[in-house]
């Protein structure tokens, strides 16, 4: 992750890491490994998370997780693996593994996990009061089973449907590229 | 004789005791349901999605105050949803756009009576043991859909002083394993609100994309504003019942959609003169038999889609349906008219 050229190697890391690469990609990946040291942290964190997976998928088989289990290990998750909490498609088109961090990081700060470590609750919306404005107007987009998720996902948010709130936000950001941090 | 009746009274009297305790009636559970007591809170919320080919985690900041004033920050994406009182603006950074549309009074997650009223019909509904949620007591509500399979199971904590969802669990109808969790980790009930964060500023170089008001119609109306004839499903789950039709026609284009509902869970109907594909294909989707048309399945996550094209338009039906239900639906869809139109001769 030292440049912006590191960002199109996670794919071939990923590749890499499933055993999927070989050839000309395979001699090019080894050879900027040895050069940079982000991409070689990055493989080494993705070979841990794979090995962490097993513990995610026994989670996800729960058909009761005790309560406060999955909010406290995500939210540690969130919180102290920031930078990985962006598992959303564009992360995902680098390569399955980077799409599958943030829960394998979940798994992995759940064996650290405490009950009493909350944070107090900041103020993040300082931050964004400070934009600049740009009004203008368009008319609305034409169908797509993408705009119909995000018009399904919205009333349902309106009618203030059990677990619709945020699903309008997901399928927004689902329906294209997605910028990175 | 008198023995073996003494010992059935006793297993009697005593699941009489253990079904009230455990397993509230519906009309326990309405009663039980704290009234809304709308209350301001910022609070952060943490979001998994377990239906996609990877887990998703995300979390966000809220902040609401009574009056319909909300907003959500995501913070992995940078995305924003205002709602000011009278507008919603949804900001989808990566696309560049603000999406802008009347509020419909949302703002706050709460839980209605209505909605356990409406969840009544389709849903076996209980108050099952709680805990603490962000450090607010709790009141744990499970549904159970009567037709197990057929459509996801919830459990819902409820904050016993204002009526705030303070946690989400969604299974999934086919598998019945976890498919959505929705938490606050951290609330705040009254904190000083700046008004300035209800105001959404657009920001420099990201256009708006508005949406006027779409009032609910009547079918001959809605077809009238689309211009194209509405659709409507012949076979319906059980529960559900129509809630809304919307439609609009700009520059040509036309677009109707039929909404229902079970108090719970929401089916989209959609049908448009013209369907534009994913920019980003993610491969060939399965085909699906729909009577007399093929149709496409759609992974999208909790909801599964299917579209087809039919002569007088293009479809496509969202729901959390299980895909029997989903085919069964979709393959029962007829213009308004011909449902209309009485019975052929036997």
């Amino acid at each position: 992750m030292n440049d912006a050229r590191c960002e199109e190697y996670h794919e071939l890391v990923s590749a890499f890491v499933d055993e999927r690469l070989d050839g000309p990609d395979l001699l090019r990946l080894e050879t900027h490994l040895e050069a940079c040291g982000g991409c070689r942290t990055f493989e080494r964190e993705l070979r841990h998370f794979k090995e962490l997976l097993p513990a995610v998928e026994a989670f996800r088989t729960l058909r009761r997780p005790p309560a406060g289990f999955a909010a406290l290990v995500a939210a540690r998750a969130v919180r102290e693996q920031g930078a990985l909490t962006v598992p959303f498609p564009a992360a995902r088109a680098r390569g399955r593994w980077v799409g599958m961090v943030a829960a394998a990081a979940a798994a992995a700060l759940f064996f650290a996990w405490s009950w009493q470590r909350l944070l107090p609750v900041g103020s993040p919306e300082q931050k964004f009061a400070a934009r600049s404005f740009s009004p203008g107007v368009e008319v609305a987009e034409a169908g797509s089973m993408d705009t119909w998720m995000r018009e399904h996902a919205m009333l349902a948010r309106e009618s203030t449907l059990l677990g619709h709130a945020e699903e309008a936000e997901f399928a927004s950001f689902n329906a294209g590229a997605v910028a990175g941090r | 004789m008198d023995t073996l009746r003494l010992r059935v009274a006793c297993g009697l009297v005593a699941a009489l005791v253990l079904s009230s305790g455990v397993g509230a009636s519906a009309q326990g559970v309405e009663g039980l349901l704290p009234p809304p007591a709308p209350a301001s809170y910022r609070g952060r919320k943490v979001v998994i999605d377990f239906t996609r080919s990877g887990p998703q985690v995300t979390s966000m900041s809220i902040l609401c105050r009574p009056g319909g004033f909300e907003r959500r920050e995501m913070h992995a994406t940078r995305g924003i949803l205002v709602i000011d009182g009278e507008s919603s603006w949804q900001y989808l950074p990566e696309r560049g756009v603000v999406l802008k549309r009347p509020s419909k009074g949302e703002g706050g997650e709460v839980m209605r009576p209505e909605q356990l009223q409406q969840a009544l019909a389709s849903y076996d509904v209980r108050v099952v043991s709680s805990a603490r949620v962000a450090g607010r007591q709790s009141r744990a509500i499970e549904f159970t859909p009567h037709q197990v399979g057929s459509r996801p199971r919830r459990l819902v904590w409820v904050d016993v002083e204002t009526g705030l969802i303070l946690r989400t669990e969604v299974y999934g109808s086919e598998n019945s394993r976890l498919s959505w969790l929705s938490v606050f980790e951290e609330l705040e009930y009254h904190p000083a609100l700046d008004a300035a964060a209800f105001r959404m500023q657009v920001p420099a170089g990201v256009r708006v994309v508005e949406s006027g008001a779409e009032p609910c119609l009547e079918p001959a109306a809605a077809e009238s504003l689309a211009g194209l004839p509405v659709a409507l499903p012949d076979y319906l789950p059980e529960g559900f019942v129509r809630q809304c039709i919307r439609a609009r026609r700009e520059s040509g284009y036309g677009e109707v959609q039929v909404v229902f509902g079970d108090g719970l869970s929401m089916l989209s109907l959609f049908e448009s003169t013209s369907f534009r594909e994913a920019e980003q294909d993610p491969g060939p989707a399965p085909p699906v038999a729909l009577g007399g048309f093929t149709g496409r399945w759609h992974d999208l996550g909790r909801v599964t889609g299917i579209s087809w094209h039919a002569p007088w338009a293009h479809l496509a039906l969202l729901g959390e349906l299980s895909r029997s239900e989903m085919q069964k639906v979709a393959g029962s869809v007829r213009t308004h008219t011909e449902l209309s139109a009485p019975p052929a001769h036997q």
